[in-house]
């Protein structure tokens, strides 16, 4: 029984040799993947109908090898099982070779991919021992004899598998197609079934091209093994000129020179989704002219980066699409929800930080909690609830909080307790989230469990590829961390019949109508090179029983030509010019070896700038409803319908002519100041007042919490008839000081109080000790009456009651006088110019109110910054307030100037709101005021 | 291309190891750089990956790369074979970073950093160093640190300090950034006893003035508790002339005591801030390791590990562009490749990156030591423009010896008529002082000058010291029509495009934000009235929450269900997804395309739709911590800068950075808000120099900082770079042009360029350059009414495209059991079929199953394989076969099963079934595959037998148990089965076939069709109605508590109301269900 190895250009003659053994033999036709048997077989079917004809995977070859053999199924453990063995095997010593390396999250999944590697071109620990070796590799050698006897690999079911298709009396006709490689165990198995069964391998391979010089090697040692040979020349037939020229001349020395067809385009496009669109709309052009949706083929360098974006287009588009690529366990919603549970049980119960995580878990679908619920909760507890785990989980009740007291009890059982609880969390948890109708999230939410779990282990023929650079989010701490850290999954989408989108590498073997090659910018295809420092050094060694890593340039190059070559009637070339933040992007080597082979000079292509990377500039052609208005209303055009009514909506409605205040009586002083600096300033935060979440420990904070020890302060001096702040009185004040602050702490102190409030407390107690001492300096003469004392007053403004609070009121020992102090954080001025009485209602209104309250004439008022210790203001002459504060005196007359023009603002406030006047922002308000968002 | 120059060649051919290029401005450093290494990989043997180029930014690495093909592209002689050459991506040419990232990759373990790390990018990076500093700041509790924290305005100047003093001495080459503090102060004992006796020595006076007691006194106290007072005592030298000695011998022992407790508090301070820093520093590393990330510095920094430990780098050739910008880090990185030849190209005039702790000193250094070549000849700027140049900027930049002029070699090149003189400062002067609202309406008209005398609006670069303040000119131009293009402009977060969907995403986390949900409805989304939100307030009544109230508001309402459709989007969409459909919401986006500059407004959308992309790569969909990462981005002034139009033909004036033209050219240069001075820069509490070096301004509560001795030299070592930098921007700016260059400027501040120029143009004598000084106008009244949307043009609306739908079963691959299957379960199917997962756990029901112990599925295996080996004709097997193949399928003994087994298969081979088969050609699993509308129908037949009359006989055994059940009332589904098998016989060429259905327990009920030719389109109708049925039913599950056809179902994991029932959770779960984990 013979081994025939046909070699030759893809889809070419050589393939043609395999199916047609297929067809004359019968037997097994072995093909890269299902999709391809299926297509396969549908081929082979046609209108009618055939029996007899079998295509499989590999896989599926190895199935039945081992039915025949009497093998049974394999059994294969979870990867993360693997993981474990490694990570138990790591713990027992030091690996100096490894150095901190092993520490890394990352280390177990590279390790766990070597030793699969090793173990598939079966290189045992005994052949890797006694040679010098660098140290790393020394440990690696050692470490794979210790965990030797105790791991069982895919691959080694595989060998398992290849060594008994040996011994099998007979199998039926087997050919292979759709291959430039195959790992060792692959061909061991093609080759002992060889000794069985009539062998037709087709494999894509040109000897002497330049761009198959990463196979020369690997099918030079098996067509020396193959029991015939045929090499074939000639490429696939009934392709354009162009596509045929591309496939035969890429990386050669001549070439055809200009090919007046439009077979191959290039574009060029701005940033990735410019990239994505602009091959998706070459794509649907293709379409539109009647080449199946199926026959059409995006490919991109890398699936992980493309994969989101892409899927958003596709779905806004509502082009149906299939693809398949790895995702991290970590990264989807359900690997996120329990990310947070885990973060929740890895806090010590007092410790604070606890509300995101739980958030996080309770704000899932998982969770199954209701989201008003969880709204409430968390507004609650923002405004001034605590942070720690106890004590949230004490406010949260229910089952949703189950699994994370679950997860803190396995924290305690080691890495198998806490996987264990995380699958049972996780299966529970896609009971909460799943419908009636399970669609794309339930699948790859279950696809990620199933891979943790170890349901799902698949063996990939590609063990390099795979290997995904993008940064990892925080990860549980500890062993677990390492583990979970890159455990991905197969992620699969998409009807058979839609788009195909697919990497450089998924795309061998596979033939389309029309291929969009995407990312032929420098870095994208070919990607950058992917070093190996497990095996690397290791490689020369071994003489060629390693495969070739993927993205080698070799490599790359064989990629590139298949992907050029998949292409029956045309093909589209992309890459950005730019990036996505407008750098400029080199074109790839293989961009410019296209343009010299169809002699296109070196800057010919479609290029797309401007707005045309993220919209469509003609409307008729636009590929949905949305991109259609999209592109009319980037046009300054406009249609009846959403269109229009979006116009509509981006002026919005200005002022108040219902007079929505016209009855309103009350009016507080800061009100009606607000009203006068910007009465859209006034909208927004006096009358919309809109109360965010959370209300930090910010500026505004740290002046309340002055104000309040000052208040504090003063009235236990007034209540102790200490008198005012004067030298003489100081020592009274000081000594107080700090049972003062300790108390208000005690009442203020936020949920997560640390040191930096610490330090806030001690700085503001100084300020205060500074500001007493600079009172006592100024020698006061007016005594602290009154403080935080509530204004209300009918008299001020006819028609109106003003109110307001006074932080303190001063008055002088006979009674007659009184004095109004605000104070502020770190100071205000007071205009005492006419212009700008809108800016300073305040003093002279508490001033007045205040003294009518106490039965006194009003005497002035003061602005005090408690931490600048500035101090403003006017008051009386007369009126001997402090000696140090002189330059504030003014005749008395003066002083009723001040609170005449104040009383005749604060009515012309109160007459503005109750007319519903809204004028806009005045020039000192800029966008970047808060009520900027009005203004519009 | 052209030959190089001679000039050029020089530089190429320059002997030795160790080659340093001084390149002016416009002198074409590329053209060299690119023709020497076409002549190394081309004439001189050099491989790709024996060379390293390095570049100043990505940018520049991919024009170099695009500049280096274009060179191999354009000779004509081509490569033959070893055009594998041309893949550069073999080759090292990129970023310092980036290449230092290749060999870390390569080296892991030398680095020591986890061999699948990622690179962190800056905004992640930032993120982590908040958490760092925010644990630190609670871990540190050295009392200097505390007191620090206590003194400071805050914690805000001290983080800044903090980061800032980090990223300076790791771009040093500090691993782990440690200060060096200054040595312990000398005893202040002797001060002490100074100032005590001179203070004796004033307060003995008999007469003396009241404030001077008290300065005495306090001196005094002063030594006595060693508190410092808030200024040095110090007594008024006014005064008698006896007392004058005296007092001048108090002041300087209380000034030199003053400073020595200063001294020491300052140290205690600098102690503890270096306490934080050591505590940061390690947080931060910890945290990087925890999650196997490096980010920029430590790529450098792990391959100078890498390269310390000797890794096995030959480079043959090591080139470096803009070499002044190289830190010194860099430089060791750049010593330890030990290339063959190391050439370096530079412009110590053109250093400008500063803040990125480039030194231009390092350049000049390396040109002394090796004896730098320079590239003078300027292709760039016209004659008289250079000539110009050359004599101004000699002038700003006297001092700097990096400095020489050019020579003019430019071409002449039609465009418009030079200006005489072709360069101008222009001051703008007014009577109060100028606004930059003024300033920038003479910008916009020296731009609309340039414009008249023939200049294309894209020929015009409007340049920045910083784009913070953009807008004013931004606006000017566009009052007079001008189109301009902002390359890249900051106040990312400000766009109210950005801030409004953010808005409504914060809504999606929490209705309850309110400042989100009133800027939601003013928004387009809604653009609910003034009156509105007032009603809303109203309806929610004081300080109550507005949420609820909304259903209040008509108007408004519709809001509630806008953010309940987004939480519904949430699982599936992702981040990016519910972003997008965030911007799509309400039809905002058409909202905001329809506005002034709605292309620029949508691309700042979509920037943020590849933030929250490049977040969720990361951190998953994680909503919330987008959002406080955006937060956090705005708190640090971290702005991504705003989207950016790409469009290179675009006619619109430029509107940029100096940095962000660096290596660009345009024909006119407009340097704007010149007088604006150096941005940033100084304020730092504590100050740091590359060796660790370092002084702090000690903090004191109420009063300003005091300087250490160290921070006043190291402050002023700054600012002295500083200063010479901004003259080497200017230098930067104005050598942009090549034919026009007007400074712009109002009331210059010290050190901006508007001065630095002025004063060189003051010396200039020459003409070269006009000095003019135009009149502020006076501005509109700002704020008064908004521009007006443009009013858009009426069409009629669109049709909707024809939707892309295919047919979910086509391309598939179903067998009989699978559409029998959604018969039974169509939950199961679109868990099996459509949504491929594997089966789920065997479900043991308990107690005796009907089927008997080895289950219905078992025996009818045992048989049907059994069947299959028949050879027809032959007599039965032996009894004890069954046994044997239940043991060798790992079934358990049982006596009875297996007699049955042997019963019913001796029974059909006695049957005259038997005979009718022996006498054909008789086939067993004989496998088919047919194609139905698109599915693909395979299967096995049992057996298919050719008769002697030309007929087929298909035949399938259907083993179940019958249980008083006549054959006919269980065809059921299998009439489906026989219409598959006749069609695929009838398509494979069968004339006529005979289906006969096989009950094994009752053999003389055969249940048979019969189907020929004409039969073919009616089964094809039967065929087709059953997939109709699987395509259009809904998935429904077929029981809500365990049923036996449940066994094996993926949706016992989840999915379906059994998995939720307590029957499944009691009847025992086989397999792997925790994956055998637990
Ligand atoms: S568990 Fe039973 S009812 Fe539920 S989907 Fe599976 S087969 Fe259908």
């Amino acid at each position: 029984m013979p081994l025939v190895l046909h070699r030759g250009a893809p889809f070419g003659p050589a393939e043609a040799a395999a199916r047609e053994a297929w067809q004359r033999l019968g037997g097994l036709l072995v093909v890269r993947d299902a999709d391809a048997a299926t297509r396969a077989l549908a081929e082979a079917a046609g209108t009618g109908a055939h029996l007899d004809r079998e295509v499989v995977t590999l896989a599926g070859l190895r199935g039945r090898v081992r039915r025949d053999a009497g093998l049974g199924e394999a059994e294969l453990p979870a990867p993360i099982a693997t993981r474990l063995v490694l990570q138990e095997a790591l713990a027992g010593r030091d690996w100096p070779g490894f150095g901190e390396a092993a520490q890394a999250p990352g280390f177990l999944a590279a390790l766990e991919r070597a030793i699969n590697e090793l173990r598939r071109a079966r290189i045992r620990p005994a052949e890797l021992a006694g040679e010098p070796m660098p140290p790393p590799q020394r440990d690696l050698a050692e470490l794979y004899a210790r965990v030797d006897g105790s791991l069982r690999l895919p691959t080694d079911v595989d060998w398992e598998t290849a060594d008994a298709a040996g011994g099998l009396p007979a199998f039926p006709p087997v050919a292979l197609v759709g291959f430039d490689d195959l790992s060792p165990d692959a061909w061991a198995l093609l080759r002992r079934l060889g000794d069985v069964a009539e062998v037709t391998l087709a494999l894509v391979y040109e000897p002497g091209r330049a761009a198959y010089r990463a196979r020369d090697e690997r099918l030079a040692a098996w067509a020396a093994a193959a029991d015939r040979l045929v090499d074939h020349r000639g490429a696939a037939e009934g392709r354009p000129e162009a596509l045929s020229a591309l496939a035969g001349f890429l990386l050669e020395d001549a070439h055809p020179g200009p090919l007046p067809n439009g077979a191959v385009r290039w574009v060029e496009t701005a940033g990735s989704r410019g990239m994505h669109r602009a091959a998706l709309e070459e794509l649907l052009a293709a379409a539109n002219h009647g080449t199946p949706l199926a026959r059409c083929a995006l490919v991109v360098p890398r699936l992980a980066d493309a994969r989101d974006d892409l899927d958003r287009l596709l779905a806004d588009w509502g082009v149906p699409a299939r693809r398949a690529s790895r995702a991290r366990f970590l990264e989807t919603p359900l690997g996120l929800a329990l990310t947070q549970l885990i973060r929740l049980g890895e806090l010590e119960p007092e410790e604070p930080g606890a509300l995101d995580p739980l958030l996080g878990w309770l704000r899932s679908p998982y969770a199954g909690a209701e989201q008003d619920e969880v709204d409430r909760f968390e507004r609650d507890l923002r405004r001034g609830g605590g942070d720690q785990r106890s004590l949230l989980i004490g406010r949260w009740e229910g089952v949703a909080i189950r699994p994370a007291i679950e997860l803190v009890a396995a924290a305690r059982g080691g890495p198998r307790a806490q996987l264990a609880a995380l699958l049972r969390a996780g299966w529970a948890g896609l009971a909460n989230a799943s419908g009636p109708d399970p669609g794309r999230a339930d699948r790859r939410d279950a696809a990620a469990l199933l891979a943790l779990a170890g349901l799902a282990s698949e063996v990939s023929e590609d063990a390099a590829e795979g290997e995904d650079q993008r940064p990892r989010g925080p990860l549980p701490r500890g062993a677990l961390g390492r583990l979970l850290a890159d455990l991905t999954f197969r992620d699969e989408e998409g009807p058979p019949e839609g788009l195909a989108v697919l990497d450089y590498a998924g795309l061998r073997g596979r033939r389309f109508g029309v291929v969009a090659l995407c990312g032929l910018d420098a870095g994208g295809q070919p990607g950058r090179p992917a070093p190996d420092p497990f095996l690397g050094p290791l490689r020369a060694r071994l003489a060629g029983r390693l495969p070739p890593r993927a993205a080698g340039t070799d490599e790359a190059r064989l990629r590139f030509l298949q992907a050029a070559a998949a292409a029956d009637e045309r093909l589209v070339l992309v890459r950005r010019f730019v990036d996505d933040d407008g750098r400029e992007v080199a074109p790839s080597p293989y961009w410019m070896e296209t343009l010299r082979i169809l002699g296109r000079p070196p800057g010919h292509a479609d290029r797309r700038t401007g707005a045309r990377g993220e919209l469509v500039d003609d409307p008729d052609r636009a590929p949905s409803m949305r991109e259609a208005l999209r592109a009319l209303a980037v046009a300054g055009r406009s249609a009846p319908g959403p269109l229009a009514a979006a116009l509509g909506r981006r002026r919005r409605a200005r002022g108040l002519p219902g007079r929505p205040f016209a009855d309103r009586e009350v009016f507080n002083v800061t009100y009606l100041e607000a009203y006068l600096r910007c009465p859209y300033g006034w909208l927004y935060d006096r009358v919309l007042q809109p109360q965010p979440l959370e209300q930090p420990f910010d500026a505004r904070a740290e002046g309340s919490f002055g104000h309040r020890v000052l208040e504090r302060l003063f009235t236990q001096m007034r209540d102790a008839d200490v008198g005012a702040c004067t030298y003489a009185a100081l020592p009274r004040y000081l000594e107080s000081l700090p049972d003062v602050i300790a108390e208000v702490d005690e009442a203020l102190r936020p949920a997560a109080a640390g040191r930096v409030h610490a330090a806030f407390v001690a700085r503001t107690e100084r300020h205060v000790r500074d500001l007493l001492l600079a009172e006592a300096a100024a020698w006061p003469h007016l005594v602290p009456k009154l403080f935080e004392r509530a204004i209300d007053d009918a008299a001020l403004v006819p028609g109106a009651r003003i109110r307001g609070t006074a932080d303190r009121i001063d008055v002088s020992s006979e009674g007659d006088f009184a004095l109004a102090i605000d104070y502020k954080r770190s100071g205000a001025e007071f205009p005492a110019d006419d212009e700008h009485v809108a800016a300073r209602l305040q003093l002279p209104l508490y001033a007045e109110a205040a003294a009518h309250s106490v039965g006194a004439a009003s005497a002035g008022g003061l602005y005090v910054g408690i931490t600048r210790r500035t101090v403003d203001g006017r008051f009386r002459e007369d009126v001997p307030v402090a000696d140090g504060l002189g330059k504030l005196a003014i005749p008395p007359e003066r002083w009723r100037q001040l609170v005449d023009q104040a009383i005749a603002a604060a009515s012309g406030a109160v007459d503005g709101i109750r007319a519903g006047e809204l004028a806009g922002p005045s020039d000192l308000c800029g966008r970047w005021c808060e009520h900027g968002v009005l203004w519009r | 291309m052209s030959a190089p120059s001679a000039e050029q060649r020089a530089a190429i051919d320059a002997p030795g190891a160790q080659v340093a290029v001084a390149a002016g401005a416009g002198s074409g450093k590329t053209t060299m750089l690119v023709e020497a290494i076409w002549e190394d990989l081309e004439l001189h043997g050099v491989r790709p990956e024996e060379l390293f180029v390095a570049t100043y930014n990505r940018a520049a690495a991919a024009h170099l790369q695009a500049r280096v093909q274009a060179r191999f592209a354009d000779d004509a002689s081509g490569r033959g074979r070893d055009r594998a050459s041309l893949d550069l991506s073999a080759g090292w040419v990129g970023t310092f970073h980036s290449l230092c990232g290749r060999i870390v990759r390569e080296h892991p373990f030398a680095a020591g950093v986890d061999p699948a790390f990622a690179e962190l990018d800056e905004t992640a990076t930032a993120a982590i160093v908040e958490e760092a500093l925010d644990e630190a700041i609670e871990r540190c509790d050295h009392p200097g640190f505390v007191d620090l924290l206590v003194q400071a305005w805050g914690p805000r100047p001290v983080r800044d300090a903090a980061r800032a003093a980090h990223e300076r001495l790791r771009a040093a080459g500090q691993e782990r950034p440690r200060l060096q503090t200054p040595p312990p102060p000398p005893d202040r004992a002797p001060l002490i006893a100074q100032l005590r006796g001179r203070a004796a020595a004033v307060l003995e006076r008999t007469t003396l003035r009241e404030d001077h007691r008290r300065e005495a006194e306090a001196g005094l106290e002063m030594a006595a508790t060693g508190i410092l007072p808030a200024r040095p005592p110090r007594g008024g030298l006014n005064c008698t002339k006896e007392l004058k000695p005296d007092l001048k011998a108090f002041n300087e022992a209380a000034a030199a005591l003053y400073e020595a407790i200063a001294d020491r508090e300052a140290r205690q301070q600098l102690e503890g801030f270096a306490d934080l820093l050591a505590g940061f520093a390690d947080g931060y590393e910890r945290r990087k390791r925890e999650r196997g990330a490096l980010d920029y510095e430590d790529l450098q920094l792990a391959a100078r590990r890498v390269l310390r430990a000797g890794a096995p780098y030959r480079f043959r050739r090591v080139y470096v562009d803009e070499y002044q910008d190289v830190n010194p880090l860099q430089d060791e990185i750049l010593e330890l490749l030990g290339a063959e030849r190391t050439v370096v190209v530079g412009d110590g005039a053109q250093s400008i990156y500063g803040f990125r702790h480039a030194d231009p000193a390092r350049f000049l250094a390396r040109a002394a030591a090796h004896g730098a070549l320079a590239l003078r000849d300027n292709y760039r700027s016209q004659p008289p423009l250079l000539a110009a140049l050359n004599c101004w900027l000699a002038g700003a930049l006297a001092n700097d010896p990096a400095f020489a002029e050019l020579r003019p070699m430019a071409a002449p090149v039609p465009g418009p008529a030079l200006a005489e003189p072709p360069a101008e400062l222009v001051t703008v002067s007014g009577d109060g002082a100028v606004s930059r609202e003024q300033e920038a309406l003479v910008v916009a008209e020296v731009v609309a000058g340039l414009l008249e005398s023939g200049y294309a609006h894209r020929d015009v670069a409007v340049l920045f010291r910083s784009l913070t303040q953009v807008e004013p000119y931004r606006a000017a131009l566009e009052r007079l029509g001008i189109p301009c293009h902002l390359v890249a402009g900051g106040g990312f977060f400000q766009h109210d495009q950005v801030a409004d969907a953010l808005a409504l995403l914060a809504l999606v986390e929490n209705p309850f934000d309110e400042p989100a949900l009133v800027r939601a409805l003013a928004s387009p989304y809604l653009a609910a009235s003034d009156e509105e939100l007032v009603g809303l307030r109203t309806a929610a009544g004081e300080r109550e929450p507005l949420w609820p109230a909304l259903a209040a508001v008509p108007a408004l309402d519709g809001l509630a269900a806008t953010v309940a459709a987004l939480r519904g989007l949430r699982r599936e969409a992702g981040l990016a997804g519910l972003l997008e459909a965030a911007i799509a919401a309400r039809d905002y986006d058409l909202a905001a395309l329809g506005m002034a500059e709605g292309a620029r407004r949508f691309a700042n959308l979509r920037r943020l739709v590849r933030m929250a992309e490049s977040f969720a790569a990361v951190r998953g969909p994680d909503l919330r911590g987008f959002l406080a990462l955006l937060e956090a981005q705005k708190d640090l002034a971290q702005d991504p800068g705003e989207a950016v139009l790409v469009d290179p033909a675009l006619d619109a004036v430029r509107l940029s950075t100096v940095h962000g033209v660096k290596g660009q050219e345009f024909p006119a240069v407009v340097l704007a808000d010149a007088s604006h001075g150096t941005p940033g820069g100084g304020g730092q509490i504590v100050r740091v120099d590359p060796d660790g070096r370092c002084g702090i301004r000690m903090q004191r509560v109420g009063a300003s900082g005091a300087p250490s001795a160290l921070y006043r030299v190291l402050e002023a070592e700054a600012k002295a770079a500083e200063e010479a930098e901004e003259r080497r921007i200017v230098y930067v700016a104005l050598t942009r042009a090549q034919r026009h260059v007007s400074v712009v400027g109002r009331t210059p501040r010290a050190g901006s360029a508007h001065q630095i120029l002025g004063d060189a143009l003051g010396a200039m004598d020459d003409g070269s350059v006009l000095a003019r000084t135009v009149a502020a106008a006076a501005l509109a009244p700002a704020g008064s009414e908004l521009p007006q949307p443009p009013v858009p043009l009426e069409v009629t609306a669109p049709l909707p495209p024809a939707p892309l739908a295919v047919d979910r079963l086509r391309g598939r691959r179903l067998s009989f059991s699978a559409l029998e299957g959604h018969a039974t379960c169509p939950l199961r199917f679109r868990l099996e079929v459509d949504l491929r997962l594997p089966a789920g756990p065997r479900l043991a029901l308990g107690g005796a199953s009907e089927s008997g112990p080895w289950g219905a599925a078992a025996v009818g295996t045992l048989i049907h394989e059994r069947l299959a080996l028949q050879r027809w004709g032959d007599p039965a097997p032996a009894p004890g076969w069954a046994a044997a193949a239940a043991l060798a399928a790992g079934l358990p003994p049982s006596a009875a099963e297996g007699g049955r087994a042997e019963r019913l298969v001796a029974q059909v081979l006695a049957d005259s079934l038997a005979q009718r088969i022996a006498a054909g050609r008789a086939a067993a699993e004989r496998p088919f595959a047919l194609l139905v509308d698109g599915t693909l129908l395979t299967g096995f037949m049992d057996l298919v037998v050719q008769e002697p009359d030309g007929g087929t006989l298909v035949v399938d055994w259907k083993s179940h148990r019958l249980e008083g059940a006549e054959p006919g009332e269980l065809m059921g589904a299998y009439r489906l089965q026989q219409a598959i098998y006749g069609l695929a016989m009838l398509r494979a060429g069968a004339a006529r076939a005979e289906l006969r259905w096989t009950f094994l327990d009752a053999l003389d009920a055969p249940q048979v069709r019969v189907v020929a030719g004409a039969d073919a389109g009616a089964l094809e109708d039967e065929v087709r109605a059953a997939l109709a049925a699987v395509r259009d039913g809904p998935p429904t599950a077929a029981a809500d508590r365990p049923q036996p056809f449940c066994d094996g179902c993926p949706g016992l994991r989840a999915f379906c109301p059994v998995s939720r029932h307590p029957a499944t959770a009691a009847a025992a779960l086989r397999g792997p269900a925790g994956g055998g984990l637990a």
